[in-house]
């Protein structure tokens, strides 16, 4: 079987260990933040744990964005000009969505969608009067 | 309490995941109905979760196909200036359509999920209409060529209609923007249909794509607050650890009974989505 080519090969790398990357760093903060909460020190303790699962998170929308650059560079190198243009077209696309999404944060703050973070990061542990099930996300009545 | 629904979310995903695993198909069509139906959790919420469980898994399982040259990555880089504008389009409209039509709109796509399960054809090999080239084919080199380990041969294709193709990408982008899905089910049948490619090399291409369509709108998702740590860290972790363990046990099980179960799963959700979408909480009225 013939071996995959260079590019394939690097793409799978990128992916496959980004993933791990991403992932344990989720798993870690969710671990750490429970063993938090059986040990049971103040809240705030757990805020830390939780910016490690976000920065999970935040790697993971990361990951696809750098697998584009990677293209963009390949192309670039292999002097394949016309696909190099378009890698180029769609990283400054992904770009756009980021600023797109600032851009509306202010248009929509009015309306309920945009629940800010911490007051769930500290629902996440101290909610004793929450019987909607909801933990903090909708709009509970205690 | 709060722990435990983290860890319910998490096995929520992880069951989700797995089940779509084992038929090659991603969860993130489970994952909105469920966190909104079942754990009450507001939608625009449910579909930030839902985007960075999509990219997870896209992102996870890409490798394997890469390596054994499937994916056809020159055709979805330039498929991606599609999806992703369609994205962007998507993100614009978020705040534009009302909750009830994005409720009404995922029940339509759950029932073309279900359509698609029951008619998935079995056999591969199929012959590719490779008499006509495509001027964007040709110019780009998007043709290509895969192993096939059941015919035992390297498999030449072309690609077709590039344009048409595009279009429904567009779509695609769009609606996966929206209702924070993959959209492979709206991917595979346009790669099939419009360019007339081989259908391992459409789920393996639609696979990489998906993740940077739904890069482009989790950007924005994430930067509006829709992504929320405590909700969106289980169901990605969860979908990433199912989709693996789906894979693995892909060949293990009877495939047909487990696809109908799958149908049913996803007409099920179809209709509570259609009552919510008419304000009819069933599952609310519970509590």
């Amino acid at each position: 079987m013939k071996v995959p080519p260079r590019l394939e090969r690097l793409l799978a790398d990128l992916l496959s260990y980004g993933s791990w990357l991403a992932s344990s760093a989720i798993g870690l903060g969710f671990s750490l933040a429970w063993i938090d909460s059986r040990v049971g020190t103040h809240n705030l303790a757990i805020l830390p744990n939780m910016l490690i699962a976000k920065v999970g998170i935040a790697l993971f929308i990361l990951l696809p964005t750098l697998r584009v650059l990677l293209m963009l560079l390949f192309f670039f190198r292999e002097r394949d000009y016309r696909l190099a243009i378009i890698a180029a077209l769609v990283l400054t696309i992904i770009l756009l969505g980021f600023i797109l999404g600032i851009r509306t944060m202010s248009a929509i703050a009015g309306l309920p969608l945009s629940e800010p973070e911490i007051p769930v990061a500290f629902h996440w542990k101290a909610t004793s009067c929450n019987q909607s099930g909801a933990d903090g996300i909708a709009p509970s009545p205690c | 309490m709060d722990t435990g629904f983290a860890l319910w979310l998490f096995a929520v995903s992880l069951g989700a995941s797995a089940l779509g695993g084992m038929l090659g198909m991603a969860s993130g069509i489970f994952i909105v109905p469920i966190l909104t139906m079942f754990g009450h959790v507001e939608i625009h919420t449910a579909i930030g979760a839902s985007i960075v469980s999509v990219i997870a898994c896209s992102c996870g399982g890409a490798a394997p196909f890469l390596k054994n040259r499937l994916t056809n990555v020159r055709l979805a880089i330039v498929l991606e200036t599609a999806t992703t504008l369609g994205a962007l389009t998507g993100v614009l409209l978020v705040g534009v359509v009302p909750v009830s039509y994005l409720f009404f709109l995922f029940a339509a796509i759950l029932f073309l999920s279900a359509q698609q399960m029951l008619a998935r054809r079995d056999s591969p090999n199929r012959t590719f209409d490779s008499r006509g080239t495509d001027q964007w084919a040709a110019s780009l080199r998007l043709d290509s060529s895969y192993p096939d380990h059941v015919l035992g041969c390297e498999v030449v294709y072309k690609v077709q209609r590039v344009p048409v193709g595009m279009t429904l990408m567009y779509g695609a982008g769009l609606i996966s923007a929206l209702l924070g899905i993959g959209s492979g089910v709206l991917k595979i049948p346009a790669m099939d249909s419009a360019l007339r490619l081989p259908i391992k090399v459409s789920s393996a291409t639609s696979n990489f794509m998906i993740g940077v369509t739904a890069a482009a709108s989790a950007g924005a998702y994430l930067m509006r607050g829709n992504i929320v740590t405590a909700v969106a860290g289980p169901v990605a972790l969860g979908s990433v650890i199912g989709a693996a363990v789906g894979a693995r046990i892909l060949m293990v099980v009877s495939n047909r009974r487990l696809r109908l179960l799958f149908v049913i799963v996803l007409v099920a959700l179809g209709i509570e989505m259609l009552l919510a979408a008419f304000s009819v909480h069933l599952t609310k009225g519970s509590l």
